[in-house]
């Protein structure tokens, strides 16, 4: 562990003149992004291009009793009608279901609802037509005659007797349970100085990716091949979904993905209107495209969060923590989402309750219940922004129980820096993290003790500001145990392939994927750094299946330390290769030659031996002037997946200061800190950018996001007039710091930042709302943090 | 049945005449009709500004604008200003900041900053941030697009002085 | 969208004569929420009549020192004009802490009187709503009603007329122009806008073959005293929960004239005679501003889930009157409301 770096740290042979770890060099696709020359799915067409539109139930839960679309079918420029009967023929249904989340249970679902629609959005019928205005107009004269059904729409009641039961072959509304129980917790309560306890309530979200979901499928009859055009996160993935449900070999499939509109976990999921496009393509035999609308974002992109978690905490008065207990209810629409189930988020909630802390007593239950909204699932941060929530809320409660400070109580109750390698209660493995070196760096950064003053001089002046305080810890680098071992066919290594070509240029093929992170970027920087040639000389290729290795995609904070660390085995690989060609070259020993600026050099002296291009010259066009025997091997590849632990474990802690206008409920942000740890940097401006950008999500989970549905299950804010999310007015700038403790799992040492920044904020800024409440014995454990909330709190409505 | 509407307009300097259905709005007139698919579409309820183009000189939505509308009028695009080199500070200032990351609002972004620092060529941090208001960034969390925009405003500054 | 017929007249007596043909037409102008709407098959219009190119968008001194502003006039030029900026600041305040840069450059004046509510019961049109379809019902009395009005509902109808600027305009009194087959009117400002009652279908008392050609103000601009103030979830592009305009003529201490105007609370901008009576005279303190702000709420009814409007429209009054007592308006940029 090293405090902020300015150089990489460790690896020698990352010292080199072209390295570019741990450099903020600009992402080399920036250019096109800017000029309005990337390419979207939303932006392609090809020859022969149909459109499909979806018309969809507008009720929560109906029985479709008939279909009539004899007047639609005849309009101009319509082709093909589809309802889901006719669908379910050439696309089999699926069942998000994972074996070791245990007793998980969903009912098949199909690409389109075949005899009754379980959310408001659920598509009923497709219209393929020549233009997308042409499938929309007649998907205004398809009539579907519904007999609307009850809706499940409150999850609190969902298990009740009397509530109708959304699969009746399921034989109840409960999808999964876990229990947890470690160590002693009844001891620690009866044996506690105070008991502290709140419930948590978070509003449902959603991802509001700027580009809806796209996807253009291509069924060529005469090569057989389906090839996708798809906005998605792992297009391995979706290459064997594609395959199985369509009946097709893998081989048969091809999925592409180039610019991606944003996805934040919305775009790594099974959408029925994805298949049911792809599923359209094959039927129809030509290509056929589905841009979803904003409207059809809001009401069937996953959903996220949308728990209702009562916590306890146990607490002495020196301030130990002794026990956390929680009692998790989450609502997830009507299926559980394929194929990585809509169980992940509250089974998160159970393992990361309590994270940070050394509180060994843990007693945990979750359950995760059917209605009739739409689904929910994985969304960045998956989890985590409801165990930090409710553990640092259950903190602060507990502070303020004994009268502690919230920096203190932490620091007495974080694991020591020196404690790794250890395990949490939950089972949880933590191979080195740093939270106090981050709690210290933090206070420093922020200037706490400053700020404590200026917080009660200006409280005397009636004006109401909150410190807020957030530990965390995020899930990276994911092993196998997070799909794989279900049965899920979602790969958790990657790899990576590179190449020189004649002209010495440098090609790299990856399967982690790019919606912004700075994949490229990142492969390049390794790449280039490993081989000793400028950036400028490699180019990168991802997303496409026909053309990168196999691989997980970017998902859960991975694309950096698994793609990664593929990228520089494979990089080193082909260092190797080169000066092993260079040396049968030169009549040398390899081990006296090094490779910089693109150029063979002499190690000891840097003589310039021969450049690259030259190398490659000689290599691809006159091999015949090499010593006989020897095949020059300008290609390699490498595939990693972490082993030594299942999941890389980050951590960090956050901060908030904000103004609370305690007359009219409005909340101002004015500052906000980060101290995250995600092992070694690769590009500091990449990661304070994931960190930020994740912050602002979570700072509008904090204030404004909430799907808001009525008791009849609609959906009464699908726009992005009524769903409000951060823009740049009101967010405050955020200065972000490291702490550096790189993973041992591998050689690059990077970890995740995609999510941190997520994790923590909401929970900050609610303890921050507390906490300059306080004088008014207010407390919220609520999110969004409306002003009718604050008001309420303060009695004051 | 409507018969389509002929209009005439300038798009990024070049005369464009085309017959369109009253009904099309400018962004899918400018990405279907004529290809130009750096105007994005994000909401097409004039919220996030993603299709933002310069209708006569001044940004609009351009979701919210009927192609019939921008007959005999002059339409530029991120496309032409990136051409004509109107956006190279912002666009290195956008690039050095990492300033984007899927750079779907990108385009817009930089349309609208462009405005900006047109009407007032030192903003500061509020005034940017309050500008930049109507267009929706899901990736960055605005800061360094901030940050981006005071860098190029200071290079504009610093090349006329 | 359905398709529909387009027209652009040059005059506006051809425009007029254009709406009067066909009661399925509608004017568009910038089309800011018009388009919007339509996107939503809320509006299904057979023809659109582009008026955007009259001859409306001059901004010009009237003989007895007011201000004529053309309907036309885009907002982002009313709020920047030099004549707004230095004598009907509240005006300029208001258009800017609405919408966005790109709207506000589109909408124009007249076409901001026209907004329609954003009820989301409205905007679904799967879901009954008296206003969209008279007779249907209406969702928000018993559905998720937390944006919807407090003052002046009835039983058809508890939706809330959304615009900014025409709360200022309310407050300062202008007087609305309007052309048609019979020739000009003028409607006072507080005349133009409706209260739902039992015809919710209608916004304001536009007949349906008249157009805005003007709006006027008058030489009072009240340029020293005066604030808008919008409460908001999100200071970015949110509409109102409430907002209030208040404008003071001051003495001293004490409040020579006042007026004050709500936004985000009834079906039309909210402006009581008796609370800003009831101000003149008195002493600019917390006291009298109290007093008129439970005039101003008399009678305000809270449903489920927006009762809270009411106490916070209450401190929102006490806190714009105080800003522009103290000649401190409150800024559309700065995040804090102070």
């Amino acid at each position: 562990m090293t405090d902020a770096p300015t150089t990489r740290p460790g690896l020698s042979e990352l010292d080199r003149p072209n390295s570019y770890i741990g450099r903020a060099v600009p992402r080399p696709n920036l250019k096109r992004l800017m000029q309005g020359r990337g390419q979207y799915v939303s932006d392609m067409s090809l020859p022969r291009m149909a459109h499909v539109v979806f018309l969809r139930s507008p009720y929560a839960h109906a029985r479709i009793l008939g279909i009539d679309s004899a007047e639609a079918a005849a309009m101009p420029g319509v082709i093909a009608i589809v309802t889901g009967p006719e669908l379910a023929k050439v696309c089999t249904p699926w069942v998000g279901v994972l074996s070791h989340l245990k007793g998980l249970k969903s009912a098949p679902q199909y690409p389109i609802a075949v005899d009754r629609a379980c959310w408001q959005g659920e598509a009923v019928a497709a219209i393929v037509a020549t233009s997308r205005a042409a499938a929309e107009d007649a998907a205004e004269r398809v009539m579907v005659d519904y007999e609307e059904l009850e809706p499940v729409a409150d999850m609190r009641t969902a298990l009740d007797a009397a509530t109708p039961v959304i699969h009746p072959e399921l034989g109840d509304n409960l999808a999964f349970e876990r229990n947890l129980d470690a160590g002693a917790v009844d001891a620690a309560f009866a044996e506690a100085d105070h008991v502290v306890e709140a419930e948590f309530v978070f509003g449902r979200h959603t991802g509001v990716t700027l580009e809806p979901r796209s996807i253009l499928a291509d069924w060529n009859p005469g090569d057989e091949r389906l090839t996708v055009y798809q906005g998605t996160q792992a297009p391995h993935m979706m290459q064997n979904i594609f395959a199985k449900h369509l009946a097709l070999d893998e081989s048969q499939v091809r999925v592409v993905c180039k610019d991606v509109g944003g996805s934040f976990g919305i775009k790594v999921h099974v959408y029925a209107d994805d298949m049911a496009t792809a599923a359209l393509s094959k039927l129809l035999r030509r290509p056929v495209k589905f841009v979803a609308d904003r409207l059809e974002s809001f009401n069937t992109d996953i959903h996220a969060r949308d728990h209702r978690c009562k916590g306890r905490a146990a607490v002495k008065a020196d301030g130990t923590i002794t026990a956390f207990e929680i009692d998790d209810l989450t609502g997830i629409g009507p299926y559980s989402v394929y194929p990585r189930t809509s169980a992940i988020e509250a089974n998160q909630v159970v393992n990361l309750v309590g994270g940070p802390y050394t509180t060994p007593n843990y007693r945990a239950r979750a359950r995760v219940v059917f209605q009739n909204k739409n689904v929910t699932c994985q969304y960045r941060a998956v989890g985590h922004p409801i165990a930090c929530s409710v553990t640092e809320g259950l903190v602060d409660l507990a502070a303020a129980a004994i009268g502690m400070d919230p920096a203190d109580i932490r620091r007495r109750n974080l694991i020591a820096d020196d404690a790794y390698p250890c395990a949490s209660p939950s089972g949880l493995r933590f191979e080195a993290l740093s939270h106090h070196a981050a709690l210290d760096k933090l206070l420093a950064m922020m200037d706490y003790s400053a700020l404590r003053a200026e917080q009660a001089a200006l409280r005397a002046k009636g004006i109401h500001r909150g410190i807020g305080l957030a530990s965390f810890i995020e899930v990276t680098n994911p092993s196998p145990a997070f799909y794989g071992v279900g049965g899920a066919r979602i790969s958790s290594q990657d790899g990576v392939a590179v190449r020189m070509d004649a002209t010495g240029a440098i090609i790299c093929q990856t399967s982690i994927t790019e919606q912004g992170q700075g994949s490229e970027a990142l492969t390049a920087q390794i790449v280039a750094s490993m081989l000793g040639v400028p950036m400028s000389r490699v180019r990168v290729t991802l997303g496409d299946t026909d053309n990168t290795p196999y691989g997980g995609g970017t998902w859960a904070s991975r694309g950096a330390g698994i793609g990664g660390e593929a990228a520089l085995q494979a990089g080193k690989q082909l260092r190797r290769n080169i000066l092993a060609a260079a040396a049968s070259i030169l009549q040398a020993d390899p081990d006296t030659l090094d490779i910089r600026d693109g150029k063979i050099i002499d190690a000891a002296t840097g003589a310039e031996r021969v450049p690259l291009e030259e190398l490659a010259r000689i290599v691809y066009y006159r091999p015949d002037t090499l010593p006989p025997g020897f095949q020059a091997e300008m290609m390699a590849v490498r595939h990693f997946v972490p082993r030594d632990f299942p999941f890389a474990f980050t951590n960090g802690i956050q901060a908030s200061w904000l103004e609370v206008d305690t007359e009219t409920g409005f909340i101002t942000l004015l500052n906000h800190w980060v101290v995250e740890d995600c092992g070694t940097i690769i590009n500091p401006q990449l990661v304070d950018e994931q960190i930020r950008g994740g912050v602002v999500q979570g700072l509008g989970a904090a204030l404004f996001e909430h799907c808001r549905y009525d008791e009849r299950g609609q959906l009464t804010n699908a726009t992005m007039a009524d769903y409000l999310v951060p823009m740049a007015a009101e967010m405050p700038d955020i200065d972000v710091g490291h702490i550096v403790s790189p993973t041992k799992d591998g050689e690059l040492g990077a970890k995740g930042a995609g999510e941190a920044g997520t994790a923590g904020a909401a929970a900050c800024v609610a303890n921050a709302v507390n906490d300059a409440l306080s004088p008014f014995g207010a407390r919220i454990t609520e999110i969004p943090l409306t002003p009718e909330l604050i008001l309420t709190a303060l009695g004051r409505i | 049945m409507i018969a389509p509407t002929p209009i005439t307009l300038t798009v990024n300097g070049e005369t464009v005449a085309a017959q369109v259905e009253p009904r099309i709005h400018l962004t899918d007139f400018l990405r279907e009709n004529l290809g130009l698919t750096g105007t994005h579409i994000g909401c097409e309820h004039g919220v996030c500004g993603a299709c933002t183009v310069r209708l006569d000189g001044e940004i609009v939505r351009g979701c919210l604008v009927l192609a019939v509308q921008a007959d005999g009028k002059s339409v530029e695009t991120i496309e032409g200003l990136s051409d004509s080199g109107a956006l190279d500070e912002l666009q290195a200032a956008f690039r050095d900041r990492n300033a984007l990351q899927c750079g779907y609002c990108t385009p817009a972004m930089l349309l609208t900053a462009h405005e900006l620092l047109a009407r007032n060529p030192t903003p500061d941090r509020a005034t940017i941030r309050e500008h930049l208001s109507g267009n929706y960034c899901r990736c960055t969390g605005y800061q360094a697009i901030i940050d981006a925009v005071e860098i190029a405003a200071r290079a504009r500054a610093g090349a006329k002085s | 969208m359905i398709n529909f017929q387009y027209a652009r007249p040059n005059e506006v007596a051809d425009a007029v004569r254009q709406i009067a043909a066909d009661p399925r037409a509608r004017f568009i102008a910038g089309g800011t929420n018009l388009l919007d709407l339509m996107k939503s098959d809320v509006e299904q219009p057979s023809r659109l009549i582009d008026i955007s190119r009259l001859p409306l968008k001059s901004v010009e001194e009237t003989p007895d020192g007011g201000l004529r502003i053309g309907a036309l006039v885009p907002n982002t030029d009313l709020a920047y004009h030099p004549l707004v900026e230095s004598r009907y600041p509240l005006l300029a305040s208001a258009i800017m802490a609405g919408a966005s840069q790109q709207l506000r450059n589109m909408a124009s004046t007249g076409g901001n009187l026209m907004q329609r509510t954003r009820c989301y019961y409205f905007y679904d049109i799967a879901t009954p709503c008296n206003k969209r379809e008279p007779g249907s019902g209406c969702s928000a009395i018993e559905g998720l009603n937390r944006m919807h009005a407090i003052l002046g509902t009835s039983e058809s109808c508890i939706a809330v007329y959304p615009s900014d600027m025409s709360i200022a305009l309310a407050a300062l009194e202008a007087t609305v122009r309007v052309m048609g087959p019979g020739g000009e009117r003028t409607m006072a400002f507080a005349d133009f806008h409706r209260l739902p009652g039992d015809t919710p279908e209608r916004d304001n008392n536009l007949e349906p073959n008249e157009i805005i050609t003007a709006i006027e103000l008058p030489p009072q601009g009240f340029a020293k005293n005066h604030s808008y103030l919008k409460i908001r979830d999100r200071l970015s592009y949110a509409f109102a929960l409430v907002s209030v305009a208040a404008a003071l003529e001051m003495d001293g201490e004490a409040v020579k004239e006042a007026r004050l105007a709500l936004g985000g609370v009834a079906h039309k901008p909210w402006r009581v005679e008796a609370a800003e009576a009831a101000l003149a005279g008195q002493p600019a303190n917390e006291a009298s501003f109290a007093k008129a702000a439970d005039i101003v709420l008399s009678g305000a009814k809270g449903f489920e889930h927006n009762a809270f409007k009411i106490d916070l429209a209450r401190r929102a009054i006490i806190r714009t009157l105080t800003q522009a007592a103290n000649g401190t308006p409150q800024s559309q940029s700065s995040k804090k409301i102070r």
